[in-house]
Order: C-alpha cells, then structure tokens, then sequence
C-alpha cells in the first residue's frame, strides 16, 4: 500500500461540509458496520488475518498494535491497525456491487477523500476490501485520481474453517502457532479464540490483550527459539537421545516428542517456565529408558493444560 | 424433558444396553463391558455400510476414554465380519470442551496428544465417541484428521446423540457435511442430566482419563514398532 504523505483537493464533485455537519454524518456512520450481534462476520474474519500478522510483528519485534473498529473521527473506519508508526484504515464491503461513487456523501470515493483530508502525524494507509479479485481489480481501474494512493485488496467472503482450509489465511495463522508446522485442529482452534477474545473486546483491542486470554498452549513463546534450546539441559538431552524410537524438538520454544513415528504429544508450557524445569528434574532423577510407561504418562500429565 | 428413540440399528440387546450405561447403579465393570458391546453392535452396521472394494481401508477415530471399551469392540466386530478392510487406529485426548467467553460458536477442545497409524489419503474415516452432544470433540478430532487425509466418506458412529448434533456440526464443517453419514443407536432430544462418561468408566474426571495409555494403543502400537523393525 502507497504512504500517503500530502492529500490534495479532489477533481471529483465533493459534497462540502461544515464541521458540526459532519460529525453528525460520522456518528451516523459509526452505528452501522461491524456488529458482532448475530456472531462472527466478513469483518471480523477480516480482523482475524490482521490480527494473526499483527501478533506475529508483535513476537518477532515487540510492537504491539491497537486495533479499532468504528473509530470516532475516522471516515474509513471497519478496522484501523494503529501502531507507534502508522495507520492502516479498512473499509470492508462485502457486496456484489460496489462503486466508488461521485464523491456525494455515504460514497466510498466521500468517505476515502474525507479520510485522506484529516491531518495525521503518522504514515496512513487506506484500503478498500472486497470479496473478489475481479471485483478488487475493476475498482482498482476505476478509482478516482484524488484516491491513486489507496489500494484495494480482495479478501474472500467464507466462514473461518474455510478460510483456513483453502489457505487463505493458514500462513498468518500458522506464524503464531506452538509449532512451525501446526496440524489444522490447531489453527482453527487459534482462530476461534482469536475470533471470541476480538468479539468479546468489542473490536477495539491491543494486540497483547488479544493474545492474553485461552490462547497460551497453543501459541508460541515471545522468546526466541534457541534461547529455548539453551533451556535443555545436556544430561537430559542425553537421556532423551537414548530412548528407543523416541525423538524430540524445540519448537517455537516448546517441547514437541513423537515416539514410533505413532504418537505425539507437547508441553503445555514453554521451555522457559518453572513447570519445564520440573520436567527436567524427573527425567534426571528417573532416568527412563523407554517412552511407555512411567514416562509417557508423566509426558500426558505435563501435556495438560 | 428428553425424549429418546431408538434407531433401526438397535436390536433389543442394544436398547439394555443403553439403558444400562445411563442407569447409575451400573458399576464401572458392567459399564465398560456394556461400552464394549455396543462397540461391537455397531461394528457389525458398519461392516454391512462400507463399501466392498479392493485395497479398501479405514481410520478408526476414538477418544481415550472410548478407546479399550466401545473403539476395541467396534474393531473386533469390523475386523471379523469384514476381512477385506484394512483397519488403522486413531486415538485424540482431549481436553473438555469450552464455549470461549460462553459464545457457543467458539467452542475450543484441545487435543492434547495423537495416536496415529499410518493411514491412506481416501481411506474411510470412522468417528466414534460413546455419547455424541455438543459435538465439539468430534469436530475438533475430525478437523486435526481432515488436515492429512481426504476422506471421500465420515462416519459419525455413536451409541447415543444429541437430535440436534447434526446442525451443530453442519454450522463448523460447511460443506464437507456432505460426506458425513451419521450412525447411531439412539437419540436423545436433550442432553441426560446427572451421567459423567468419565466417571462411570473408572476416572475421576477428565485430568485422570488423559493420563491413561489405553491397551489397545501399547499392543497395536507395539506390533507397528516391531513390525518396521524386523522388515
């Protein structure tokens, strides 16, 4: 997406406003939009990619971006990513016709000039959504010149299993898992409670908010992977090498083990807590020399939540 | 109030049964053997459903607590009466089941580990689970088995479900419900009160079951283990 640095006056017929008129139009247009009343919507699945990239920047580089829906003062307003840096804006419209319009109020090409107007002390970008790329393209083409830094991006209409299946979202998802390659239960899982914690904040969120409630077993650690690595200790490492049919990782700082290439299994907890260091404690003390038995069912009580 | 009904499935045999696993002065023995009965029963309705073919094979999906009772009887019936059908075994502990922030639509159950033997991209996909009600096991399990296989055929095999299971898993799966063929034994129209499967087979709760390592996973696991050892 273009930085918009400057906004110019449009060549369209814009509607001109006084002030006191227009934020009457804004509360207006702020009753309608996202509405989490009858469950999860376009907008929301939409927030869930965002959210899921977000959390990654988040972990990987420690900024932790707030997320907003119906923004007091935002004429582009479905979902706005606002970070110490920049300010993405969203404007989601999940229709079959979608025009940009002559610039009279409540048209999209009003509301991204309105949008472009206000005097920001960030990088903004903004965005129209569609559920199409032939729809996207066609509104590409025809945007107005006053709109050339705006883009437009297609984003598929479909319920979140969907949306994960056929690979739409899956890779922002997987970014944030407990594993580098997380089976499907577990991306849907992530993104159910993604989607619960966002419809539960309201949709106005900070991402480490978002990331706080019921999500810990299945996400990864905020510390870097060989820093977990470090944790093992050498003798159990040992211990663990010599097991029969028994093999281990460090992944995204957890603890993962497949025994028999049958039965897997990982830490409900991460490499750098307490409860790991216990795990290593009884391997040293009992020094299994097979998975089944007292070990494996010490691993299913670890594995626990 | 709930109103059960029985299936064309359930001979007599199979409504004592039911009867019984709901009655609790059942003691965990009789329960479990009971479990193991209505396993077998309905190994017999799945052997004469799946379709003859060569090379044909299955997966059957089970929970820990099922999987020496209701999935070994199940097995022990398919695998007699139908010799031709290759059986693999998938067990899933899971964690109960939530409604995240009491949305019924982000219902979360984590699995916690997998038995899985190897299994063939189309091989049927049998699901089974002693009472089926809210359903969120059973999604859950058949989503982690549907990220590695293409099943042209689930089978969502339980003595007992929820009349509204069906609707429930319709709403999670989308389209993929086309493939499911639902085999019970009987339906409740509301959720028994006052039954904990987990106790009336012998745990104490949830946390115990999930620590077990059932038979039928050490022995077939172990074969597997010796038999790639020796070829």
């Amino acid at each position: 997406m273009a930085k918009i640095r400057k906004t110019k006056r449009s060549s369209f017929a814009f509607q001109t406003f006084t002030a006191t008129q227009l934020l009457v139009y804004l509360s207006h247009k702020q009753t309608g939009g996202a509405s989490f009343a009858k469950g999860y919507n376009y907008e929301a699945t939409f927030a869930l990619k965002n959210i899921a990239e977000a959390a990654d920047v988040y972990f990987e580089l420690g900024i932790d971006a707030d997320f907003k829906t119906q923004c007091p003062g935002y004429f582009v307003d479905d979902l706005v990513i606002e970070t110490p840096n920049t300010i993405n804006c969203f404007q989601l419209k999940n229709k079959k016709f979608i025009q940009w319009g002559r610039g009279r109020k409540g048209s999209l090409a009003f509301d991204f000039a309105y949008q472009l107007r206000q005097p920001q002390s960030k990088l903004v970008d903004l965005c129209l959504v569609v559920p199409s790329v032939k729809v996207a393209r066609r509104l590409a083409q025809k945007k107005p010149i006053t709109l050339s830094s705006c883009s437009v991006l297609a984003f598929p209409a479909k319920n979140f299993v969907d949306l994960i299946k056929d690979g739409d979202i899956s890779d922002s998802l997987s970014k944030i898992a407990n594993s580098s390659n997380p089976p499907f239960d577990r991306l849907v899982q992530i993104a159910k409670l993604l989607l619960a914690n966002w419809m539960f904040c309201g949709g106005n969120s900070k991402i480490s908010s978002l990331l706080s409630v019921d999500l810990q077993p299945f996400i990864r650690s905020s510390q870097p992977n060989h820093n977990a690595l470090s944790r093992l200790r050498p003798k159990v490492a040992g211990i663990l090498s010599g097991l029969p049919h028994f093999k281990y990782s460090i992944d995204r700082g957890f603890f993962h083990c497949v025994y028999g290439g049958t039965t897997y299994q990982s830490l409900a907890f991460d490499c750098f807590s307490s409860e790991f260091d216990t795990v290593q404690d009884w391997i040293e003390q009992n020094a299994p020399s097979q998975f089944p038995g007292d070990f494996e069912r010490m691993m299913n009580t670890w594995s626990k939540g | 109030m709930n109103i059960r009904s029985f299936t064309a499935n359930a001979d007599n045999r199979s409504r004592e049964l039911i009867a019984a696993i709901f009655n609790p002065k059942t003691s965990t023995d009789a329960y479990r053997k009971a479990m193991y009965q209505l396993g077998q029963r309905l190994g017999l309705v799945l052997a004469s459903k799946i379709p003859q073919g060569k090379n044909n094979e299955c997966c059957v999906a089970c929970t820990v607590e099922d999987a020496d009772y209701l999935a070994a009887g199940f097995i022990e019936a398919l695998e007699q009466s139908r010799q031709d059908l290759a059986i693999h075994l998938a067990c899933f502990w899971n964690e109960p089941s939530f409604d995240a922030h009491d949305m019924k639509e982000f219902d979360v159950s984590r699995i916690i580990k997998t038995y899985k033997e190897p299994t063939g991209d189309k091989s049927y996909l049998i699901v089974l689970k002693s009472i089926i009600s809210g359903g969120c096991v059973v999604a859950t399990n058949i989503t982690h088995l549907i990220g590695t296989m293409n099943p042209e055929k689930i089978y969502i095999v339980a003595p007992l479900m929820l009349s509204d299971s069906p609707k429930r898993l319709r709403k999670h799966f989308g389209q993929l419900v086309r493939r499911f063929d639902y085999i019970n034994l009987a339906t409740d129209s509301e959720r028994a009160r006052g039954v904990n499967v987990y106790q009336s087979y012998g745990w104490q709760d949830a946390d115990d079951k999930n620590v077990a390592v059932p038979k039928i996973v050490e022995l077939r696991r172990e074969r597997l283990i010796g038999g790639s050892a020796t070829s």
